[in-house]
Formats: C-alpha cells, sequence, structure tokens
C-alpha cells in the first residue's frame, strides 16, 4: 500500500505538469495567432520583445490565464471543503448559495460606485458570509444537512439571490448593465495583472490553511464524536475552514462574477482518480482545478466564430449534467 | 488498584431535558464494565460525557485521579478511545488507512504516519483478527467486519480505557460472541479497561465484572451481574416481568423477559 507523502508527491507532480501544459496552450491560443512556437520562443528570448504579438501574449493573455488559475482551483476547493464539512457530495459554493451571497455583495458595491479592492471585494465577502450564516442557522440541529433538503435550502437561497441581483439590476443604470450581466455569467476578459496578484495574495494563505487542515477533514468524515475522540478540535477545524472557504469564494466571485458549478466537477474526478484522503486531494484540487479553468476558458474563446462568450456559459455546461448524474447516483 | 474513572455528582442534560441526574461511581481499572438500561436511561449519554464528546452540567469525572478537565484534547484522546453506536457505513478510505487513524493523537497536524505507526497499526489489526481485511475498502465490509476494523482503530490509538455504544447491536450470534470475546481479550491481555453500553443483558452477564443498571438517568443498581441482575431490579428499571435462573454455563445469570399471553397462568407456577 503507497504511503500518503509518495501519493502526495506523485499526484502533486502529475498535475503540476498538466496544469503547466494547459497554462501553455492557454498563452499560445488565441484569435490574434501566436501558437506554441512562437511563445516557446518569447519565453527563450528568440523574438523582438516589444513585438505586438508579444504584448497581447504577456499583457492580454497571461494575466487571464492565471486569473482562470485562481478562480478554478479556489472553486474546486470550496467544493472539496464543503463537500467534506456538510458530508454531502453535491454541496459546492455555487449550489448552496454562497456565490449568489458574494454576487450581491459585489453588485451593491459596484452600484455604490466602490472601487474593486477593497470596497466591493469586502462587499462580496460580507454577502457570503451572510448566506454561510443562514445556512448554518437552518442547519443547526437539524436534519438540512441531509442531501435532499440541502439541496432545496440551496435552491431557495439561490432563488432569493437571483432575485435580489435582478432588483439591482433593475435599478442600474443603462450603462452598468451590460457590464454587470456579463460579469454575471462568469467572465475572465478584461484582466489586470494588479488584480491577479492581488488576488493571489489573498489565495495563497487559505490554500495553506486549508492544507494545514486536510487531515482533520479525513477524521471528520468519521463523525463528530469519532473525531473529536482523535484529538480534533471539531469547533475551530469547522469554522476556521468555512470561513476561509467563504473569503476564497468571494474574492473570486468579485473578481470574475458568478461561475457555477467548478466545485463539482474537479473533486469527484480526483477522488475517483487518487482516492478519497484529502491531504492528497486539496493540492490535487488546487493544480486540476486551476488547469480545468484554463481548458474551459479556452474553450469559451475559441468556440465562437466572432468575440467570445461567458467562460460561466462553459462550466454551467459540463458542470449541470455531471450534478444530475451524481444526484441520481447518491439517491440509489 | 487505582480507580479508572471517578465519578461525582454528576448530571448532564440536553438542552433542558436532564439525561444524567446525580450520580457518583467508579470504575476500577483493568475489567469490563457495562451499562444496561432501558432506552432513554442515559447510558450513551454517560458514555459521551466520559469520552470528552458531551458537555456536562456539574459534578467532576476523574480519569486515573486527573479531572478530565485538565486534559488537553490530544492527551485526552492517548488515554480513552471510543467506538460510537453509529459508525459510518459508507466510509471511502481503505480499512489500513482507517486504523492507522487511530495514530492521529500521536502524530502532528497532517498525521502522517511513522513506519512504527504502520507496526502499532498491523499489531491492532492482528489483535482483532481482521488483518486479511487490511486493503479492503469498508464500505465493501459486512457489519460485523465493519465493527471490528472500528475496534481495532480504537486498540491502534492506545488508550488505557476503551469505550464502546452498543457494539454488538444488529450483529448475529457469532460475531457477538466475538466481539464479546475480543473484548475480554483486551482485558486480560492488554491490561485495558473497558466500558461498554449494551442492550443484551444476556450477553452483558456473561461478561461483565462489574454491571450499572441505570433507569432516568438514575442508578438502580451496580456490581457483579449475580447482584444486579434480580427479579426485583430488572423489574423496577425495564418495569416488565424478567425472570432470572441459572444459565447452563452455570454461575452465570439468565434472563427471560417474558410475554405477556403467560404472564397470568403459567407464570405463577414459575414465580
Amino acid at each position: 500500500m503507497k504511503l500518503v507523502s509518495k501519493k502526495l508527491f506523485l499526484s502533486s507532480f502529475v498535475l503540476s505538469a498538466l496544469l503547466l501544459a494547459c497554462i501553455f496552450a492557454g498563452i499560445s491560443i488565441g484569435s490574434t495567432g501566436g501558437g506554441f512556437k512562437w511563445v516557446w520562443h518569447s519565453i527563450t528570448g528568440q523574438t523582438e520583445a516589444d513585438s505586438m504579438l508579444n504584448t497581447i501574449i504577456w499583457r492580454v493573455r497571461f494575466p487571464r490565464v492565471i486569473m482562470a488559475v485562481l478562480v478554478g482551483a479556489t472553486l474546486s476547493l470550496g467544493g472539496l471543503v464543503f463537500q467534506a464539512l456538510l458530508r454531502n457530495p453535491l454541496a459546492e459554493p455555487y449550489i448552496l448559495g454562497i456565490s449568489g451571497g458574494s454576487a450581491i455583495g459585489a453588485i451593491i458595491g459596484i452600484l455604490a460606485g466602490l472601487s474593486l479592492f477593497p470596497g466591493v471585494s469586502f462587499m462580496a465577502f460580507s454577502g457570503s458570509i451572510v448566506i454561510l450564516a443562514l445556512i448554518l442557522v437552518m442547519s443547526s440541529g437539524q436534519s438540512i444537512l441531509k442531501k435532499d433538503s440541502l439541496l432545496l435550502s440551496g435552491v431557495m437561497v439561490n432563488a432569493f439571490c437571483a432575485a435580489l441581483i435582478m432588483f439591482l439590476i433593475s435599478l442600474a443604470g443603462e450603462s452598468k448593465i451590460h457590464n454587470i450581466i456579463f460579469w454575471l455569467m462568469g467572465d475572465l476578459s478584461m484582466v489586470e495583472m494588479w488584480q491577479v496578484g492581488a488576488l493571489a495574495l489573498i489565495l495563497l494563505p487559505c490554500f495553506i490553511i486549508i492544507f494545514i487542515f486536510s487531515n482533520s477533514m479525513n477524521l471528520m468524515l468519521l463523525g463528530k464524536e469519532m473525531a473529536q475522540s482523535m484529538g480534533v478540535n471539531i469547533r475551530v477545524v469547522t469554522i476556521t475552514l468555512l470561513i476561509t472557504t467563504s473569503l476564497m469564494v468571494s474574492a473570486t466571485v468579485s473578481n470574475c462574477g458568478l461561475l457555477g458549478f467548478v466545485g463539482l466537477v474537479m473533486p469527484h474526478l480526483l477522488r475517483l482518480t487518487f482516492g478519497p484522503d484529502h491531504r492528497v486531494l486539496v493540492p490535487a484540487c488546487i493544480l486540476a482545478g486551476g488547469a480545468y479553468m484554463v481548458l474551459c476558458d479556452l474553450l469559451a474563446r475559441s468556440l465562437p466564430h466572432q468575440g467570445e462568450m461567458p467562460v460561466g456559459v462553459i462550466t454551467a455546461m459540463i458542470g449541470a449534467p455531471l450534478f444530475i448524474f451524481l444526484l441520481k447516483r447518491s439517491s440509489r | 488498584m487505582s480507580n479508572a474513572i471517578d465519578i461525582k455528582d454528576l448530571s448532564c442534560a440536553y438542552g433542558k431535558n436532564t439525561v444524567i441526574r446525580n450520580i457518583s461511581f467508579s470504575v476500577k481499572a483493568g475489567g469490563l464494565f457495562i451499562i444496561i438500561g432501558p432506552n432513554g436511561s442515559g447510558k450513551t449519554s454517560l458514555l459521551k460525557t466520559i469520552s470528552g464528546t458531551m458537555k456536562y452540567e456539574k459534578g467532576s469525572i476523574k480519569i486515573f485521579d486527573r479531572h478530565i478537565h485538565d486534559f488537553s484534547r490530544k492527551s485526552l484522546a492517548k488515554a480513552i478511545a471510543l467506538v460510537p453506536q453509529h459508525v459510518p457505513a459508507d466510509f471511502p478510505f481503505m480499512v489500513m488507512e482507517l486504523v492507522l487513524m487511530g495514530r492521529s493523537p500521536y502524530l502532528g497536524i497532517l498525521g502522517l504516519p511513522e513506519k512504527e505507526d504502520f507496526e502499532i497499526a498491523d499489531q491492532a489489526l492482528s489483535f482483532t483478527d481482521v488483518k486479511h481485511l487490511c486493503s479492503r475498502k469498508l464500505d465493501q465490509l459486512s457489519g460485523g467486519a465493519r465493527q471490528l476494523v472500528f475496534i481495532a482503530r480504537a486498540v491502534c490509538q492506545q488508550p488505557q480505557i476503551i469505550l464502546l455504544d452498543e457494539p454488538t447491536a444488529s450483529l448475529d450470534l457469532s460475531h457477538q460472541i466475538k466481539i464479546m470475546d475480543l473484548m475480554e481479550k483486551l482485558v486480560n491481555e492488554k491490561g485495558l479497561t473497558v466500558i461498554m453500553v449494551s442492550h443484551d443483558i444476556n450477553l452483558a452477564a456473561m461478561y461483565a465484572d462489574t454491571l450499572l443498571l441505570l433507569k432516568e438517568g438514575n442508578i438502580i443498581s451496580i456490581g457483579i451481574p449475580a447482584d444486579v441482575l434480580t427479579f426485583k431490579l430488572l423489574e423496577e428499571a425495564y418495569g416488565c416481568t424478567i425472570l432470572v435462573d441459572e444459565s447452563p454455563l452455570g454461575k452465570v445469570p439468565r434472563l427471560t423477559p417474558v410475554p405477556q399471553k403467560y404472564i397470568d397462568g403459567k407464570l405463577k407456577e414459575l414465580v
């Protein structure tokens, strides 16, 4: 039987290679051209540094691809954490309404004319915490953590969020509507490097915190009592993980809007590949989630003949059928 | 010999619902201590309170003469292991991985096991006679095998006290005996103190060094099985007629709950 550390090393190595390959593809392919050869020459310094194509590759595509990596990693990891804490294979930030809550906060921020950082980000975080609190209050001591009731409450929270978002949009001026709607559908275009840097600064500590508690998540799958009797401080672990996850999700939502079902695809695929150990799954989700989102974004900008579609369309098209499949399988 | 557990004036409650009412007793170190009583008598709550997973209202609990609040979570986990009533059936890990989790109080936050931990887990699996299942997935096991694996996890935790909540519930007769024999082996070979809750009084009578009979959070009786399992005390606790005679094994009380249809006619002749 394989040691955890060996498995961790092996999976991280393979998935890092995959992620790098996806990033390479992501910055090579685009409507203005380029291709793998050009990017390779550009990296090794064999092209003119100030050529048009170089500018597009490094100023437009590169930040966008790195943003996709961060967002995919965060949402996949968010799905993994919620699935472990709520012991529900269908839990995911978007389905639970955490993303919706962040979106409401963010839109209020945008309408109030706040800057993206810290104003809109802070509003998004507040929105996600309100929804998180709502879910926890509804679930305290109740059976709502069971599959069906959790889903139903999620659907309702989402419906409520959607109504609020529509209400807020109806208040918005003509000029802002297009921006808000496009952003809502999940949008990775118009990303700038400073934005990516700021997001990375928020996300990296969150990733580390979640990895530190990865073994506690394993033990908590055994139930509250057994985990506690093996020395896990359930309260501290749960609260830290929930707040950390909400923080990361709201940070990505305020940057690129609502991307649904991302937290469903990667955790399930990786569990099938690498087994149930969270010490392996947390890094795997970060790497593979990033790669997945880069590929989705690549599809979103290369599928349409003209222009591009929001990447949220792609993630929902892949994720929603998977969700239905999982729902059917888990109810057996 | 010192006591494994000393409980004094203990009360605990779920919200406003008091489940343990001001009870005091001690558990001798190195023995099989079985808690019995009707549904809702507070057996499980008592076990949870001793394991430190449920808070209590008042009184004190001492583990080997040390107050339970003076233990850190990890040091308590090194002293006491718990096998709850409901173990998850869909736990996706392999048997070996689960048993290794018993080492977590001794390991860092990431719980990365050393060579020594593998050896301890190996021994625990052999001890409970499930070594051959070591690379099976937990959700593929039968109820009896699963229970043995969860006990192996508790053994791997190397505690001085093991608490079990109805470990034989819904198992077939051969697994019931197997598990109870194992409990006896834990006491005799490892010198552990085993405290368990059981609904099967006949089984408890055959194995227990000490029985604790609870009703509505009060102690009805505590002592060796022959003293606790009497017609009068059982009727008081369970509110039904239970005949007690000697088992064919000798010197062990055997209980027969009496169905309603026998109560008027035949019972009078018997009593």
